[in-house]
């Protein structure tokens, strides 16, 4: 059993044309070097030292490294492989027994291939040889991450969490060993508890008589059929949600203003708040008129339409209540970086929850649906009679 | 049943319907007529949900449109409506959009694929069922969308024009039979927008005649008959009620004196 998960594991080393392209790509760089040194009668110590030559050795090693990582997810990971998870769904293939087509954990393989990585850079190169790990740490960690996203969304949110108190000052030495630790156990726990809990349920699968006729979705059901469709849904983002997202958004907010020790910018706040307030409304109001005009609200008297001005109420109330938030930074002195970070929490979670959701405003807002635009770009998808 | 109640609407200042009650009964086919521009694709643009009334609702079988996420979802289920122009996906087969269709209903496979042959063949289309609609003439293209309409078999259909379009005298002709086999049943209902009388007379059980912003009539054949009192064919009965003048204003035009 041993043999065969060892013989498993070398499933991972990379194909030899890859090491044959990246030993000519650091042959050349060397070559490179050489003939600068050559040119320019210098050592060729002197030539590595320099910052031109020494930014492409790093993106060189860290590309491999990012590379490598990327290669490890992609060709292992059954999320990545549609072929592979629907051949997995009908064998008989457990969580308990190795993938078949090699592990997507780390095995000493992966060791192997970035701690020699790490030693060309540090002992060739003279590169720091942290580069290529941390490339590759950055790489695999990201990557397992946006895939348990897809599989375990709980562990997924709990990373993005954990991921930008990297950044924080305050964590380092101990506490950044502590973060490491914990971020790894985190991939590792989720990970094992997205193979339990396999075949993972697919949104919007269709059946296998939908796929033979290949239609690709509502929208090419035409005009005005997807409009009036009535299978419309647009899955709303839940309170709960909304206020994770926000808070996580917050969070990353914070770590980056601290980071990059970034100076207090109310003014941009309420710029982002005007911008995604405007957008959100353009994402609303997309094909949709009020039933009437503005003239004819001017001449009716009925300057307010409830059934359709709601669409109004959330952007407007996220621009003023980051005007709200701009005057509180302005006074929160030291403290602005928190004050901001919550701030912008707020404006996210005012525009995910606000009201109406698009859904119900699809449905029941007092609207009309614009005729297609009779474009050149509209004429190439759907062709008026 | 359908049931608009005091239903106004208005393009700025331009009023097109004013306060329009109308009660169609399940089952019913009924036919609008009105001149031009008068609010006939305005009033089943209001019937078939693309558009909110400036005032007044809208119920289909008892629930009132956009009034809640649920009912609408459980009108839309209900309802099919053929715009005037209907924008097909250039890129897919007749049978392809029409599967689309059919899928978007809930249509149950087998019987979708055996009704869209019986379409396609009716409306002699079975040859060109399989090619890109980008392919289709002009007069093809109405008939894939008429198809289009009758496909998802909802007890509530809204035309808007079907007869127009460029369509070939057997498609008027098999469309003319489709309609009227749909007046003899009792669970279908629908209101279709036209303005070819000879049709309207034959498969139409009431006729709605639009004029001004308001509905001048709204009753059957005989009705509209003993309304105008004139006891000729739907467009005297019709020019009657719409336009009296019509007929001395074409006198005078052919009795001008020569210079």
């Amino acid at each position: 059993m041993k043999r065969a998960l060892q013989f498993h594991s070398n499933a991972v080393w990379p194909a030899s044309w890859v090491m044959v392209a990246f030993a000519i790509a650091c042959g050349l760089l060397d070559a490179s070097v050489w003939l600068i040194a050559t040119a320019a009668r210098m050592a060729p110590e002197q030539v590595f030292v320099m910052r031109e030559i020494a930014t492409a050795w790093n993106v060189l090693f860290g590309t491999a490294a990012g590379f490598y990582a990327a290669y490890r997810l992609v060709q292992f990971h059954p999320v990545c492989n549609r072929g592979y998870r629907e051949w997995l769904k009908l064998s008989p293939w457990t969580a308990a027994k190795p993938l078949p087509l090699g592990p997507v954990h780390l095995v000493w393989q992966d060791i192997a291939v970035v701690g020699a990585l790490s030693a060309i850079a540090g002992w060739c190169a003279r590169l720091n040889p942290l580069v290529p790990a941390g490339v590759f740490g950055l790489v695999y960690g990201g990557g397992m991450t946006l895939l348990l996203g897809t599989t375990r969304s709980p562990f997924c949110l709990l990373l993005c969490f954990l991921w930008p108190a990297l950044m924080l000052p305050s964590v380092n030495g101990w506490p950044m060993v502590g973060l490491i630790v914990a971020l790894l156990a985190v991939i590792w726990h989720g990970y094992q508890q997205s193979l339990k809990a396999f075949p993972w349920p697919t949104r919007g699968e269709k059946s296998i008589w939908q796929k033979d006729i290949s239609i690709g979705g509502m929208s090419n059901v035409g005009w005005p059929y997807a409009r009036l469709s009535p299978k419309f849904s647009s899955s709303p983002i839940s309170i709960g949600a909304s206020l994770l997202i926000s808070l996580l958004i917050g969070w990353w907010y914070y770590c980056l203003i601290v980071y990059f020790e970034a100076p207090s910018t109310p003014e941009m706040i309420v710029l982002f708040a005007a911008m995604a307030a405007f957008f959100r409304l353009l994402g609303y109001s997309a094909n949709l008129s009020p039933p009437f005009n503005l003239w004819g609200r001017l001449v009716t008297g009925r300057l307010i339409m409830p059934g359709f001005d709601k669409v109004f109420l959330t952007p407007l109330a996220v621009v003023f209540l980051a005007i709200v938030g701009a005057v509180i930074i302005r006074h929160s002195g030291s403290w602005y970086a928190v004050t901001e970070s919550c701030v912008v929490a707020s404006l996210c979670f005012g525009l995910f929850a606000g009201g109406p959701s698009y859904q119900k405003w699809i449905l029941t807002g007092q609207h009309r649906y614009r005729t297609p635009p009779r474009t050149n770009a509209n004429r190439q998808l759907f062709k008026s009679i | 049943m359908i049931k608009l109640v005091d239903v106004s609407h208005h393009y700025g200042l331009n009023l097109v319907l004013n306060h329009i009650n109308l009660h169609v009964l399940a089952g019913e086919l009924v036919a609008v007529m009105g001149p031009n521009g008068v609010g006939k694709s305005t009033l089943l643009n209001i019937i078939a949900g693309l558009m909110a009334p400036a005032k007044g609702h809208v119920e289909i079988n008892g629930l009132r449109r956009r009034a809640t996420e649920e009912t609408e979802l459980q009108i839309r289920k209900q309802m099919v409506f053929l715009p005037d122009h209907p924008w097909l996906p250039e890129s897919l087969t007749g049978r392809e959009w029409l599967l689309a269709v059919g899928q978007l209903y809930d249509v149950d496979a087998d019987r979708l694929m055996d009704h869209i042959r019986r379409l396609l063949e009716l409306f002699q289309l079975a040859d060109k069922g399989d090619s890109p609609i980008r392919t289709f003439s002009n007069g093809q293209k109405k008939k894939i969308a008429i198809c289009g309409a009758l496909v998802p078999e909802t007890p509530i259909l809204i035309l808007d024009e079907p007869f127009t379009g460029g369509l070939d005298p057997s498609a008027i002709l098999a469309l003319r039979r489709v309609l009227k086999h749909m007046a003899d049943r009792t669970d279908v209902t629908v209101v279709m927008a036209s303005q070819i009388p000879e049709v309207v007379e034959q498969v139409a059980e009431r006729i709605l005649v639009l004029k001004g912003t308001h509905i001048l009539a709204y009753d059957t054949m005989d009705g509209l008959r003993a309304q105008s009192g004139c006891s000729g064919s739907l467009p005297e009965v019709f020019e009657k009620l719409v336009n009296p003048q019509t007929l001395e204003q074409i006198e005078s035009y052919f009795n001008r004196p020569k210079p």
